[in-house]
């Protein structure tokens, strides 16, 4: 079999490899030796990223749904988009959504994945019932939260380094339409942004979208938007036909044909990244009243652009997350804010968040605090920076998301991530060789770096 | 997802024989959504019944699991029996491409490939064949149908698959019988030939792009074609092309090619 190149959402690191695409998920189909299973490859970096990989993409079964309790069971390849085609029109939602639904369930689990409801509803894994794990040995092993609980909460967040999520059963939300009622605010600062958010938090949805080159008394200045399901009242009030109250997104609008240029891509960041000023400028003060949105635009407003990744040209991007504790956040926020400024180094998309409690399991990222979403062109000297980043994180008892990392130190990972000895000790008792790894799980000394 | 559309086939049923099968799955789909009920054997009960839940769930149709082993033969017609309500077309879809150069030295392994593709097939739609011949006589406008999947590579012997190509070879030539043999009672046998597919099959094989198809692009063929009542499908078409030239290579020639 030919070597392809196998790359993550960002682009960067990639390698050569092979990656089968097997009909249903079972053991006969693994590779042999090292190998990593993945689902829709939306890691940013090297969490997707192996020599050898088993893709989910065509398991696709659904294979049990609970009516009157909204439980879903599936195979772990479905992507979200196509859980919602099937579970919308029946009036179930997913009960946490990242921002983009071209997911798999499977990829939505090993990265225990938040949303904007985070505060409210806790990460993804709160709402899964079951899962059934597939270990390198062949064993299939159902786990919940009182069925080996500890096999449950190393593999929520376990980035597929536990055994091969074969099907879980998930508990959907019930929904009335398919649409939100939306607010948006604007804020004049960082401190003036974090007491909208903490103001807002009765809000089911909320998030906030920063403009990163506002400097001085206008640091962090931005926009939080907040967002609850509208009622069927609401809907028939709006003049919206009844028809569309359960509809269902539509396939991206666009597609990128190409890679742009590098060149092309750094001229276009080197522009591109004014637009926040720009929006936030162009933006009332004060909203009138909310408005009605379908669910697409509010939970997804990047899916309409097929593979918008291949904006950021040949050399990729990095995203780069963290999580600050909530006492520590205004000022943690701020000085990664000016580091990043006085580097110039400017960020496309930065989002604010304000997440309630973690779970406790191992690798979940979530915990009680703010986090900050940066996204950068790949370039040398961003290295560095990022490094700086990650310091002001660690020392305040943050963390860094492992689904967006690409470049982070092994030292970094274990100080954010406390639980890390007891996920080891799961990791040795379901995977004694070391079968299931990523290039990222090699990097920070999950596994060792020479494979079975 | 589920057909809005008045049912016509809600009380017809079709037996997947290899249900699990890439072509076979694509073909349950496109026959799911036009509203028929399916029966799904395979010689895994489990996976089967797994995809039955899925096709029942996505189509609001009613599918069944069944345990059936091609190479099994004693079992054949009791499983047929069993296979209720009782189907009114069957696809056989099993088949296994095996390991030719093992099976050079291994004779159980040479029976094997024989076995599933051809010997099993022979088995089984032999059984299928007497039951419709005998319920068509009572229900004339039902539309029953056989169809099986055989290959371009039982148009000619290959150095590089020879079993495979022989055993799919007899199976070709006994579809050909079968249909004649059916050809009074108005029962359709349809020979599906496709080319390279994209399957488990073939996976770990680098397949030429051009005349490589989707599991799906032959299911639509061979759903097609049993709507058409058709003999012999190819998929893709050029296939067909390729061995009109190939099968006219005197043999002085063929027989120094590797392939
Ligand atoms: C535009 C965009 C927006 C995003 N927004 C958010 C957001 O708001 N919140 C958030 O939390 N994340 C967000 N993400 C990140 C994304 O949700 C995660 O990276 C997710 O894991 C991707 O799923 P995937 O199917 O693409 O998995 P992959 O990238 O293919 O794999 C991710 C990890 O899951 C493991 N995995 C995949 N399938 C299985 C399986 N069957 N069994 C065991 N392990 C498996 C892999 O080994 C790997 O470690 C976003 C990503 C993009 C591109
Ligand atoms: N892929 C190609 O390029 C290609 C080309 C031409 C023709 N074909 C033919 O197309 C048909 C479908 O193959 P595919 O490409 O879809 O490959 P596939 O996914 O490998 O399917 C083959 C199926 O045959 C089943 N099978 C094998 N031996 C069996 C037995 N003894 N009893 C019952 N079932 C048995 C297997 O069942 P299990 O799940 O139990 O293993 C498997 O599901 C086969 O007849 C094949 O010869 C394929």
């Amino acid at each position: 079999m030919r070597n392809k190149p196998i790359a993550p959402w960002g682009r960067f690191p990639t390698c050569e490899g092979v990656e089968t695409f097997p009909e249903t998920p079972r053991a006969a189909a693994f590779p042999a030796g090292r190998f990593l299973v993945r689902g829709l490859a939306r890691s940013y970096g090297d969490a997707c990223v192996q020599r050898r990989v088993l893709s989910s993409r065509k398991w696709k079964r659904l294979l049990a749904f609970d009516q009157k309790k909204g439980l879903l069971t599936c195979e772990a390849g479905l992507s979200l988009a196509e859980i919602l085609e099937y579970a919308v029109p029946q009036g179930w939602f997913l009960p946490v959504t990242p921002g983009t639904k071209w997911v798999s369930l499977g990829g939505a689990i090993a990265s225990d994945v938040h949303g904007k409801n985070h505060h409210a509803a806790g990460s993804f894994s709160r709402h899964v019932a079951e899962i059934e794990l597939l270990l390198p040995s062949g064993e299939v092993l159902r786990t919940s939260p009182k069925r080996r609980p500890e096999v449950f909460a190393a593999t929520c967040g376990g980035m597929g380094l536990t055994g091969v999520i074969r099907s879980a059963t998930l508990k959907l939300e019930k929904i009335e339409t398919a649409y939100l009622s939306q607010s948006v605010y604007r804020a004049e600062n960082l401190a003036e942004l974090m007491a909208l958010i903490e103001a807002r938090g009765g809000e089911p949805f909320t998030v906030a979208w920063l403009d990163v080159n506002a400097s001085g008394k206008s640091m962090g200045r931005g926009h939080l938007i907040t967002g609850h399901w509208a009622s069927a009242r609401e809907l028939e009030k709006a003049g919206i036909p009844r028809e569309k109250w359960l509809s269902v997104h539509r396939p991206p609008k666009f597609k990128l044909p190409w890679t742009l240029p590098n060149f092309v891509a750094s001229l276009a960041n080197a522009v591109g990244w004014k637009w926040a000023s720009w929006v936030y400028h162009r933006l009332p003060r004060k909203y009138a009243s909310p408005s009605l949105v379908h669910y697409d635009p509010f939970f997804y407003p990047l899916d309409f652009i097929d593979d918008w990744n291949r904006a950021y040209g040949e050399n990729g991007f990095l995203q780069w997350q963290c999580v600050l504790p909530r006492e520590k956040s205004a000022e943690g926020v701020r000085l990664i804010l000016e580091t990043c400024q006085k580097a110039g180094l400017h960020s496309f998309v930065t989002v604010l968040k304000l997440f309630g409690k973690g779970n406790g399991y191992p690798l979940s990222f979530p915990m009680e605090g703010y986090i900050l979403c940066l996204d950068f062109n790949r370039t040398e000297r961003l290295f560095p920076v990022l490094d700086r980043l990650d310091e002001i994180v660690v020392a305040r008892g943050g963390r860094i998301y492992l689904a967006k990392d690409a470049r982070m130190s092994a030292r970094t990972f274990a100080k954010g991530y406390p639980g890390l000895p007891a996920f080891r000790k799961i990791k040795k008792a379901l995977d004694p060789e070391g079968r299931l790894a990523s290039l990222q799980a090699e990097r920070l000394g999950l596994v060792t770096r020479r494979g079975p | 997802m589920k057909p809005t559309r008045p049912n016509a086939n809600a009380k017809r049923w079709i037996a997947i024989l290899g249900c699990e099968s890439g072509i076979a799955r694509a073909c349950a789909h496109r026959w799911a959504r036009e509203g028929w009920n399916l029966h799904l054997a395979s010689r895994n009960k489990e996976e089967a019944s797994r995809t039955a839940a899925d096709l029942a769930l996505r189509y609001g149709i009613q599918a069944k699991a069944w345990a059936f082993d091609a190479v099994d033969y004693p079992t054949h017609a009791g499983f047929w029996k069993k296979c209720a309500p009782a189907p009114t077309g069957v696809l056989a879809a099993f088949g296994t491409l095996g390991d030719h150069d093992r099976a050079l030295r291994d004779g159980g392994a040479a029976r094997f490939i024989l076995d599933a593709n051809f010997t099993g097939a022979v088995s089984i739609l032999t059984a299928v064949a007497d039951d419709f011949g005998a319920r068509k006589k009572k229900r004339a406008s039902e539309p029953f149908f056989i169809a099986a999947i055989s290959s371009v590579a039982g148009e000619r012997g290959r150095r590089s698959n020879y079993l495979y190509g022989s055993a799919k070879a007899g199976l070709t030539a006994f579809l050909s019988g079968l249909r004649s043999r059916l050809q009074p009672a108005g029962i359709p046998v349809l020979t599906v030939i496709p080319g390279f597919v994209r399957t488990d099959m073939t996976a770990g094989v680098a397949l030429p792009p051009l005349v490589t198809a989707e599991p799906d692009e032959v299911a639509r063929a061979i759903v097609r074609s049993v709507k058409k009542r058709a003999d012999v499908v190819w998929v893709r078409p050029v296939w067909r092309l390729i061995f009109l030239v190939l099968r006219h290579l005197p043999e002085s020639i063929f027989k120094r090619l590797s392939f």
